[in-house]
């Protein structure tokens, strides 16, 4: 009888837990508002009402999330649809669940004023991130043979302000704004999709093979996901708070100003059209260009195909 | 008499005090606030110089610190090329410098990629103390995880090609301490570089050091690194957190922008800040080697405390010499307008009779003096007014006494009694008199002699005294001519005659004198001048007599008259009258006029003598309208049976 009741306990406890299926999500970067809806629908329990039971692994600088997707720490991640479709050409085929930027946050930041295309700053040094991001541009510079000195650095803003760069790309959301905080007024600050080079961004993503014996989970994982993106849109200071939470969980250096207008921009950036509700879905017309170019500059072997890339839904 | 008590408000002196108070308290004022603003200032600079003061102090031990890890480093940099045969010494080298350094906390001479080809990609010997116990450990930065050669330490210098301190950071592996690395590149003949030599300095007196600045009472101090990260505040939680523009985000005002422009140029400063509602002076001045920035933060209020103390100061000052102007102040203006006082209470005797009323004794030559000989020259000249008038309001009686008498003279002298001739049933006559004054010019008089009516009415020029004379005489020749002749014409140039006579004032007299034979209605008349009389018929149609105009009497001594004759038909009337009537006035000055006297007596024809008398008196008094009378009115009317 005791025993009968012990495992009655442990069942219901077990369900208000939410105990279910383990798996780990890792964003592509340290915490920030990037991951909001992430956070959101984690701390709301949309995950565990989904019969998820997550953990939120972070990446480190040097160890990119598809690195960790690709050694089995991490079953969902995020990333740029770039590196996707790079990492998909290379064996590690993903698909994408939910497309969380539908605009590229890419800019252009340099002392000089009056910079208005990358063609300005020819033969200069222009600092991009050691972990990548910077594909375009550098596909930019080799299109147009600008024969820029590209700098890599892990934080751009001290080597920025010690002027040892001429300019440095940057995130809309990131530096954009950490830039102006610091004091910094740049001489000119450039965003990517104003020179005609606008694409999508940051996606959620499983491998392909876990996809495929776990649909179900990977659909209820998406639509959770979703569900905190859309909360997050709704709740906005509750959101920074939960942010807040996981920056100092992750002892990173930040503060509530700088991720509140992060949180903005990010939001933002997820609106196909200026003001419409988000749709999450992937742009296949963005998608062919970057095949065609990623393919020309030799980023990929071969075309990516979109049905591939997002499990056949659309 | 009962003095009269003033409210403060409404005397002169409580009037005086008032406005003089409100003079001397705008001019307080406006002193105050002249000296205040002037104190304010200099107090603020005062604030200024010292705050900078002391930052410069502090900056200068924060350099000195900084100066003696540059020099430990160039100390020790110059080892690192004569010992490049034996990477193993460069940890020797390190734990050296710390030996010789105690205040530096880590030391690393970091090589270019792949430098030693027998030590790999990464080569960065690192010494530094142990925190638990103090000894100097040593150990290879470098590995795939930490990639010193994207870190700022290492790439800035190497990009800038010369030595940098790096903006503060929390060392993960020293015990979170905050620090900075001080960073020097190592080239070699060629000018090629090949390493990076560091040191590191925990900057835990620095918040120390920067923390104890005390200013002001409630000031705080901060400092900010290039990167506008606060390094040292108040609030240990926003170190390496919040930049000083994190919460300002967005805004855009001109003390911010000067205060960002000031940091990023590296210049010293000061702002007036907002925040929370509350408002804070920023000073601020730059460590130059590093260019990070000491700020003092304080409430303006604090700054301005001596000057809010010296305002309630001066505030409760002035108040006390208003207070002891009113009080010292009050007395003498009392003193002064007490005669005023003392002169309002003579006036009031004098306006009750007593024109003797002692004035009160003025002694200076002032106004008051002025208003005292007014005063007196005031009772002097009422004494002198009231006496005249004494004299002048007796004559006035004694005049008024005579005229009433010469008025009942002159009533007694006409006939007054109406029906006069009651026993005859021939006639009927009536007749009134009204002068305008006591006594007046007009006259009408009759009798009867040998069956035959004698009547006149007349109306002497002008009014008054003078009328009523030649009124007298004008009746008393009637009587006495009349009745020793029987013509109109002959009697009334008797009476001219007589008028006329040493007339030398020029006075006339108007008249219609008419004879009636009651026996057969026969009416022998002259008319002198006067309005012609109207005629009332028995079928009610009235008509003016005709008359010839003749002179009035009294003008010219022989005169011509000319008299006229009709005969009365039974039951007609005569009605006579003088130009009181029809020019009577109302206060429209419009005219009683002669078709509203004949629609009068039409309206009436069939009315006795006395009734039509009455009525027309009646309707001149209507018409009047309560307008004073201007001229005497006689009205005389006969019935002939």
């Amino acid at each position: 009888m005791k025993n009968i009741l012990c495992l009655m306990c442990f069942v219901v406890i077990s369900a208000f837990h939410g105990y279910g299926q383990k798996i780990t999500f890792s964003p592509q970067w340290s915490a920030q508002s990037q991951f909001a809806g992430y956070y959101a629908a984690f701390e709301n329990g949309y995950y565990a009402e989904a019969g998820l039971d997550v953990s939120i692994v972070h990446p480190t600088h040097s160890y990119s999330s598809i690195n960790m997707l690709k050694d089995g720490t991490s079953d969902f991640i995020t990333c740029e649809l770039i590196q996707a479709m790079m990492a998909s050409d290379k064996g590690t085929r993903l698909i994408n669940l939910l497309q969380t930027t539908q605009h590229t946050t890419l800019v252009l930041i340099s002392h000089e004023k009056g910079i208005r295309l990358m063609s300005d700053l020819a033969g200069r040094r222009i600092g991009t991130w050691k972990a990548g991001f910077s594909d375009i541009p550098y596909i930019i510079d080799k299109e147009h043979n600008l024969g820029i000195e590209w700098v890599k650095f892990i934080n751009p803003l001290n080597i920025y302000i010690s002027g040892a760069i001429d300019a440095t790309l940057g995130k809309s959301y990131n530096e954009g704004i950490l830039f102006s905080m610091s004091g910094i007024t740049p001489g000119s600050l450039l965003r990517f999709s104003e020179m005609g080079y606008d694409y999508p961004e940051d996606g959620l993503y499983v491998s392909e093979k876990y996809f495929k014996k776990n649909p179900e989970l990977c659909r209820k994982f998406a639509e959770a996901s979703r569900k905190g993106w859309e909360w997050v849109r709704n709740n906005r200071k509750e959101a920074v708070d939960i942010v807040m939470k996981y920056v100092k969980k992750e002892n990173i250096s930040t503060n509530i100003y700088n991720q509140k207008w992060m949180l903005e921009e990010v939001l933002e950036m997820q609106e196909d059209i200026k003001g419409e509700a988000p749709s999450f879905t992937l742009n296949d017309n963005a998608f062919f260009w970057l095949n065609e170019v990623l393919l020309k500059y030799g980023y990929i072997s071969k075309p990516v195909e979109f049905q591939q890339l997002t499990g056949g839904k659309q | 008499m009962k003095k009269t008590k003033i409210k403060f408000r409404k005397s002169i002196s409580g009037r005086l005090m008032v406005r003089v108070l409100i003079v001397s308290a705008i001019i307080f004022t406006l002193t105050f606030a002249v000296f205040l603003r002037m104190a304010a200032n200099k107090m603020r600079e005062e604030a200024v110089d010292h705050a900078h003061r002391e930052m410069s102090n502090t900056i200068h031990q924060i350099d000195a610190v900084l100066h003696a890890v540059e020099i430990a480093v160039e100390n020790t940099a110059w080892i690192v090329p004569h010992r490049l045969a034996s990477p193993d010494f460069m940890y020797a080298i390190t734990e050296r410098l710390l030996q010789n350094n105690e205040f530096v906390y880590g030391c690393a001479v970091a090589f270019e990629p792949d430098y030693f080809p027998s030590e790999g990609h990464y080569f960065s010997p690192y010494s530094f103390r142990d925190e638990k116990s103090g000894e100097i450990k040593s150990m290879q930065l470098g590995n795939d995880s930490y990639d010193y050669h994207y870190m700022d330490w290492y790439q800035i210098p190497k990009l800038l090609n010369k030595p940098y301190w790096s903006e503060p950071y929390y060392d993960e592996g020293g015990g979170e301490k905050m620090m900075t690395t001080y960073s020097k590149p190592l080239y070699d003949s060629e000018g090629k570089l090949y390493a990076i030599i560091t040191a590191d300095l925990s900057l835990e007196w620095l918040t120390e050091l920067v923390g104890n600045i005390k200013v002001f009472e409630k000031s705080y101090n901060l400092m900010v690194s290039r990167n506008a990260s606060y390094i040292v505040h108040p609030d240990h939680e926003l170190i390496l957190n919040e930049t000083i523009f994190s919460s300002t985000y967005g805004d855009e005002d001109e003390s911010l922008k000067k205060l960002q422009d000031d940091i990023v140029n590296c210049r010293a400063g000061e702002v007036l800040r907002n925040k929370e509602g509350q408002k804070f002076f920023v000073f601020y001045s730059p460590v130059e080697t590093t260019q990070w920035v000491v700020a003092i933060v304080c409430p303006r209020s604090e700054l301005y405390m001596e000057v809010k103390m010296l305002r309630n100061f001066l505030i409760f000052l002035g108040v006390i010499a208003l207070l002891l102007m009113i009080a010292m102040n009050y007395n003498g203006i009392r003193k002064v307008v007490a005669p005023v006082e003392d002169f309002s209470g003579v006036a009031k005797k004098i306006a009750n009779g007593d024109f003797t009323a002692e004035l009160p004794l003025i002694k200076s030559q002032d106004e008051l003096k002025e208003l005292h000989d007014s005063f007196e020259y005031l009772q002097r000249s009422l004494v002198n007014y009231i006496a005249e008038l004494k004299s002048t309001t007796a004559n006035k009686e004694r005049i008024e006494s005579e005229l009433r008498i010469a008025h009942n003279i002159q009533m007694g002298m006409i006939p007054k009694i109406f029906p006069p001739f009651p026993e005859r049933d021939d006639l009927a006559l009536s007749a009134k008199l009204v002068p305008a004054k006591e006594v007046g010019g007009d006259l009408y008089d009759f009798f009867i002699e040998d069956e035959k009516l004698y009547f006149i009415i007349g109306d002497v020029s002008g009014k008054g005294v003078p009328a009523s004379l030649v009124m007298a005489v004008a009746c008393r020749l009637f009587r006495s001519v009349a009745s020793h002749l029987d013509k109109p014409e002959e009697i009334m140039s008797s009476l001219n005659d007589s008028l006329a006579d040493g007339n030398e004032s020029g006075m006339f007299c108007t008249s219609f004198l008419g004879i009636l034979d009651l026996k057969n209605g026969q009416l022998k008349y002259c008319n002198a001048g006067h309005n012609a009389p109207l005629i009332i018929e028995t079928n009610g149609r009235v008509l003016p007599m005709r008359v010839e105009p003749n002179l009035p009497l009294g003008l010219f001594e022989g005169f011509p008259y000319e008299g006229q004759e009709i005969k009365l038909e039974k039951q007609m009337k005569l009605y006579m009258f003088t130009d009181g009537i029809n020019e009577a006035e109302n206060n429209d000055k419009e005219l009683f006029g002669d078709d509203r006297l004949i629609a009068l007596l039409k309206l009436n024809a069939s009315k006795t003598p006395a009734e039509i008398i009455d009525e027309t008196f009646s309707e001149v008094k209507h018409h009047a309208d309560g307008a004073e009378q201007s001229d005497d009115i006689t009205v005389m009317c006969l019935q002939y049976y």
